[in-house]
């Protein structure tokens, strides 16, 4: 019998009146100590099916089917039998783990709490096992972390902390969300590692959720393909990798493929500017950040020389932590540098000082930025056209009539049809946002964009429609990019040069296709392979 | 956080002394003849003249700020001004006491019926607002907005009145005598009857408030009930009490210190019509008869007392945010 699974299951939420189908009969099923992986873009109801199974979906939703616990249908528990179900018997780890840590708690009274919901335990009995666990999970020092709040932690290690939440009482059945997805590659990789170890050696069922078939391939032993709230394929993993036998699953395939195994750029014409000064140099950066109420400072950038060409794509790639957002906000002139200059056309345009950095219109309106959220960077309240009509009416004298004329012509640009105009960002998909955003970076016509993981909140298909939309903008304005990435496939798609960075220095910069194929920094060497797939598949 | 401390600590101390200069400046326009107030209502002309040099009225203002900064607004002869030592807030025209003493001798009345309804508003509002968010919109939630619209919407001089009238006068005509109609006991002297004393005060003031405040938790909660961390809660199996008053009010907890301690401050700066619907005799009551009567220095006292309390509470809530918040370390 399976230890867990899912039968005919539907969920429809309601909303004024409006009901939206979910999920729509959906099954599958998974074995003792098994790995089932359910994949599928974002929307197509994976989660959903998982929350909706073990009673974590807020209110308002309909849930249909069963989802059996060892026999025991989930659905029709009481909640307080189900509560002592989660938790104890079956482990969760999410997506987001600083968003899914609570932020006022330290890390060890939030493992303990797993353990205290279930079981009764001493105070010094319950630490011993958080340490054990934090141990367990990998975290060096444990003894000085327990006691750390989750600020405290790189991404990794709230994910290992998630993890060790999880494991707490050892339980039959770990559902995993997307937990790699939010972490750069090396540290996914580390993540994938432990997930395994862990269930190698306690026997624990995995249920892992992801969008991305090359993860997948690496930790799954069958896999549940999903689209638009049905499954459409379920296969072994070695079947859906090698024999794909939907029409979709081949597309995932084939964008995972793509990740793993660069595509170069097309070649560009040799940039106009070539052999004139650079359009942004920057020299010798350096950065330490103050922490309040601790002793020292944090160096977060040191001695960071580079120069962007006209026209040029530059990508900025490291670990989480390397100082690659610093460099983004020194350039694009939201932080100083504690040493060194950036300077456009030959002009300083930020250096070491106090209180923010003032610029000239022409200065200001040069660099641009599009950062990573593009539901946090846009106003919920205004419309679209009003956003990206607030460049003009700033820095511009322009009557209302030729803004609005302007404004339609840049959304042409980005390719959204003139209806999201009228629309609220809560209304449009993460795609259609984050083309808004870079509508309201590329209005004034920039000479550099920043672009800080313009892409790592989008699923596959939408990133690589994104990539284009960057390539087709650089081809039609001239626009140089400072494309600041964790993700080197799409790097090496689309750049031109990459500097590569780790702890706040330049480790390597080149032309991509050098940096690539002949890394000469083990830093470099490793990024490359920690990308999922990459040595298996090429 | 010291350095913060002292920072904010001279910016308290700073604004204090702009309020004292500005009530000063007030109580001079506003009573344009004191003596004549002060005298009594067949006074000679040389009375009002002796008043009035005796108040140093006929002195330029600054010079009178001076006095009154340094020696107090005395008749009696010993300096009794807030720059001297131990400081004092001069002497009552009217009652012939030290200012500092008469406010001091009426704060516990105050103290007592802000901190008692504190207790009862913010109890229920916790209690409402948490049952109100844990199901938006459901009738549950709807009847305990309906019941806040019309908390806040009834003036505070009506509740009291209404609950004076069935809780006293309606009880009491049926020999039930519960709750009394007016007076204070000292909560040393007899703590039941104390309590007994300002249970009507107390409910009239929290009424008022958890209109406003369970709105207030009912907003804060939802905020952070959607937050990922809660279904962290519920998935580590969690009991739902724990999930609602352990996590996600911990979390809602800062806009409510914030907005309780401002108004928390406010209410015993004196509350005005509590006091005096029930005959509580507190720093409002104080406040209100030493305006009409021309007695400035009380004047001056009880509004530096209101605006002390205020900036004080507004440094212990920005203390407390900051002590909570992990990333101020």
């Amino acid at each position: 019998m399976a230890l867990f699974s899912v039968e005919d299951l539907s969920v429809t939420f309601r909303r004024r009146g409006h009901t939206t189908t979910a999920v729509r009969g959906v099954s599958f099923a998974v074995d003792p100590g098994r790995t089932l992986a359910l994949v599928g873009e974002s929307g197509s109801g994976k989660s959903v099916s998982l929350l909706a199974a073990t009673g974590l979906l807020p209110g308002r939703a309909t849930v249909r089917g069963a989802a059996r616990y060892r026999g025991t249908d989930l659905t029709r528990l009481s909640p307080s039998r189900l509560r002592r179900i989660r938790g104890r018997r079956i482990g969760f780890v999410f997506q987001d783990p600083l968003s899914n840590l609570h932020p006022l708690r330290t890390i060890g009274a939030q493992i303990g709490e797993a353990i205290t919901a279930h079981e009764r335990v001493g105070r010094a009995a319950l630490r011993r096992r958080v340490l054990d666990l934090l141990g367990e999970v990998g975290i060096r020092d444990a003894g000085r972390r327990i006691d750390d709040y989750p600020n405290h932690f790189s991404g990794g290690m709230r994910q290992r902390a998630m993890i060790a939440m999880a494991i707490a009482l050892n339980p039959d059945l770990i559902v995993a969300d997307e937990p790699t997805t939010a972490l750069d590659v090396t540290v996914q990789a580390s993540i994938l590692k432990l997930l395994r170890r862990l269930q190698e050696s306690h026997g624990t069922a995995l249920i892992f959720v992801s969008h991305d078939l090359a993860v997948v391939s690496e930790i799954a032993d069958d896999v549940v393909v999903m689209r638009d709230g049905e499954v459409v394929e379920t296969a072994p993993v070695e079947r859906i990798t090698t024999d794909p036998r939907h029409e979709y699953t081949r597309e995932l395939l084939d964008a995972a493929r793509r990740g793993a195994a660069p595509t170069r750029a097309p070649e560009v014409p040799a940039p106009p500017a070539a052999g004139k000064a650079p359009l942004l140099r920057a020299t010798a950066l350096h950065m330490t950040y103050r922490r309040p109420g601790r002793k020292g400072a944090v160096t977060a950038l040191t001695d960071v020389s580079f120069d962007v060409r006209e026209g040029e794509i530059v990508g900025l790639v490291g670990e989480s932590g390397s100082g690659k957002s610093t460099i983004g906000r020194i350039v694009a002139g939201l932080a100083r540098p504690t040493a060194g200059s950036v300077a456009l056309r030959g002009e300083v345009c930020n250096e070491p000082g106090r209180g923010p950095v003032r610029l000239g219109r022409s200065l200001r309106t040069a660099i641009q930025v599009v950062f990573q959220d593009p539901y946090g960077s846009l106003n919920p309240r205004r419309t679209v056209a009003a956003t990206l009509a607030d460049p003009f009416v700033v820095n511009t004298d322009l009557p209302a009539a030729e803004i609005r004329a302007r404004v339609e012509e840049l959304v042409r640009r980005v390719e959204l049809p003139a209806s999201v105009l009228g629309r609220y960002p809560a209304q449009l998909s993460g795609g259609q946002r984050q083309r808004v955003a870079i509508a309201r970076a590329v209005a004034l016509r920039p000479s550099l964009v920043v672009a800080d993981e313009p892409v790592s909140a989008l699923d596959i298909t939408t990133q690589a429609q994104i990539v284009a939309l960057i390539r087709r903008l650089r081809a039609e304005l001239g626009t140089s990019f400072l494309f600041i990435s964790h993700d080197l496939g799409m790097v090496a798609g689309l750049c031109d040069r990459v500097v590569v960075l780790n702890r706040g220095r330049i480790v390597e910069q080149g032309p991509v296709g050098r940096v690539f194929d002949d890394p000469r920094d083990p830093c470099t060497r490793e990024l490359l392979d920690s990308i999922p797939g990459r040595v298996a598949r090429v | 956080m010291i350095k913060h401390i002292a920072a904010h600590a001279l910016r308290a101390l700073a604004t204090l002394l702009a309020v004292l200069v500005i009530t000063f400046a007030l109580t001079r326009i506003a009573y344009r003849n004191p003596a004549a107030v002060l005298a009594p209502r067949n006074a000679t002309q040389e009375t009002l003249d002796g008043i009035t040099r005796a108040l140093r009225l006929d002195e330029p203002w600054y010079l009178q700020l001076w006095h009154y900064l340094y020696r107090g607004p005395d008749i009696q002869g010993a300096p009794m001004g807030l720059f001297n030592w131990p400081p004092a807030l001069g002497y009552s025209f009217r009652q012939q006491r030290p200012v500092t003493e008469l406010i001091l001798s009426k704060l516990p009345v105050t103290l007592s019926l802000a901190l008692g309804a504190l207790v009862i508003w913010m109890t229920l509002s916790i209690l409402f607002g948490v049952a109100a968010a844990r199901k938006p919109d459901s009738p549950l939630d709807r009847a305990l907005s309906a019941l806040s619209y019309a908390a806040l919407s009834v003036p505070a001089f009506l509740t009291g009145i209404l609950l004076s009238y069935f809780l006293y006068f309606t009880l009491s005509t049926y020999g039930i005598r519960w709750f009394p109609g007016s007076g204070y006991t000292g909560l040393t002297e007899d703590p039941l009857e104390w309590a007994r004393h300002l249970a009507l005060p107390w409910l009239t003031i929290a009424i008022a408030e958890i209109g406003v405040f369970q709105r207030v938790v009912r907003a804060a909660m939802l905020d952070v009930l959607g937050a990922d961390y809660i279904r962290t809660a519920r998935a580590k199996g969690v009991t739902e009490r724990r999930v609602l008053f352990g996590h996600a009010l911990s979390a809602a907890l800062n806009p409510i210190i914030t907005l309780g301690g401002l108004e928390l401050a406010a209410l015993m700066g004196g509350a005005i019509v509590t006091e005096q619907i029930f005959g509580l005799d507190g720093v409002g009551r104080l406040a209100v008869e030493a305006a009409a009567g021309g007695d400035f220095p009380v004047v001056i006292g009880t509004t530096i007392l209101a605006a002390a309390i205020f900036v004080i509470s507004t440094f212990a809530v920005d203390v407390i945010t900051r002590l909570r918040d992990p990333a101020a370390g």
